[in-house]
């Protein structure tokens, strides 16, 4: 679908496609350069992203966001099966992490993972404001981003956190 | 001349989301919706919508259900699907839809069940009035793409 560009432009002044385009940051993130060796993705330039939200509209949209930014993705539905998947080897770079959800939370899966040692960048994703997440950030988040996700807010994020390709 | 047909078709749905812009229907994060539409995903935004109808639908099926029930003691459920639906709401930028859920939460947080009962009858009937509009949206978009595709026979 093709929105008329006089429409776009009039709210369009955060949002700029040269912002996916532009590639900022050094090659290697603070995660990257204070990773043990040997313990990087298989191949160094490949940025992998985890999405561990329960809402399946989040879950296409911040893939899609992702995507553009020419991260891959998976995906996972709650904080249990993040949590599973890292005990089973699986590393990521970013970690997108919604707060409420069942079986096991945000706030719960970031703890977690952090008393594992995982050092992945995790974002907190989630509708509360900043003045409630303080529990959240206390559970081991780098950096917390108020729901709906924007190419502004993931390009900031990318860029804070050397994340860019 | 069939072009014409075309740039008709643009010009009617740009009014139909002038429309909802204006009418607070939709807002910004629609737009944000239509930037992450490209060739490699080219029904994103309906695919998108799509998602957000389905959920919509189970959530309000579970808050009427929860209400209806003679029993109905369970403000904090009630709360948990509206903080869904506002999430989703959100997420596509139906601006009123998430208003309501907002005013429907106040209600459930005073155990008002008067109140939540009218503030479903306002979340079916605005969820009802953005569902119409987005697809007669999605009816002009799919138009104007045939439209377009009309090309003039060879000349030999």
């Amino acid at each position: 679908m093709q929105i008329a560009n006089s429409l776009s432009v009039l709210i369009q002044q955060q949002i700029s496609s040269h912002e996916l385009e532009h590639n900022t940051g050094s090659a290697d993130s603070t995660y990257r350069s204070s990773c043990p060796k040997g313990k990087t993705n298989k191949m160094a330039n490949r940025i992998m992203a985890l999405i561990v939200d329960d809402n399946l509209l989040n879950q296409r949209i911040h893939s899609t966001l992702l995507n553009k930014h020419g991260i891959e993705t998976e995906v996972m539905g709650n904080g249990k099966e993040a949590v599973d998947a890292h005990f089973s080897g699986k590393k990521f770079d970013l970690i997108l992490m919604d707060r409420d959800m069942p079986v096991m939370n945000g706030i719960q899966a970031t703890r977690k993972l952090r008393e594992m040692g995982v050092r992945s960048i995790i974002v907190g994703v989630s509708s509360h404001s900043s003045e409630q997440v303080k529990e959240f950030m206390e559970a081991g988040l780098n950096d917390y981003q108020e729901k709906p996700l924007t190419l502004t807010k993931l390009t900031s994020i990318l860029q804070r956190w050397n994340l860019s390709l | 001349m069939l072009g014409l047909g075309a740039d008709r078709l643009r010009a009617d749905m740009n009014r139909l989301l002038a429309f909802l812009f204006h009418q607070g229907v939709l807002d910004e994060q629609f737009l944000q919706l239509q930037q992450l539409q490209d060739e490699s995903s080219p029904n994103f935004v309906s695919e998108v919508v799509n998602i957000y109808f389905h959920e919509s639908e189970k959530l309000l099926r579970n808050l009427r259900s929860l209400l209806m029930d003679r029993e109905f003691s369970d403000y904090k459920k009630i709360g948990i699907h509206l903080n869904q639906f506002m999430g989703s709401s959100s997420s596509i930028g139906a601006k009123r839809v998430r208003n309501v859920c907002v005013a429907f939460r106040a209600a459930s947080e005073q155990n008002n069940r008067a109140g939540c009962l009218r503030a479903l009858e306002l979340l079916e009937h605005e969820y009802c009035f953005l569902k119409n509009k987005l697809h007669e949206l999605f009816q002009i978009e799919q138009q104007r793409v045939l439209a377009a595709g009309v090309r003039y026979p060879m000349q030999n």
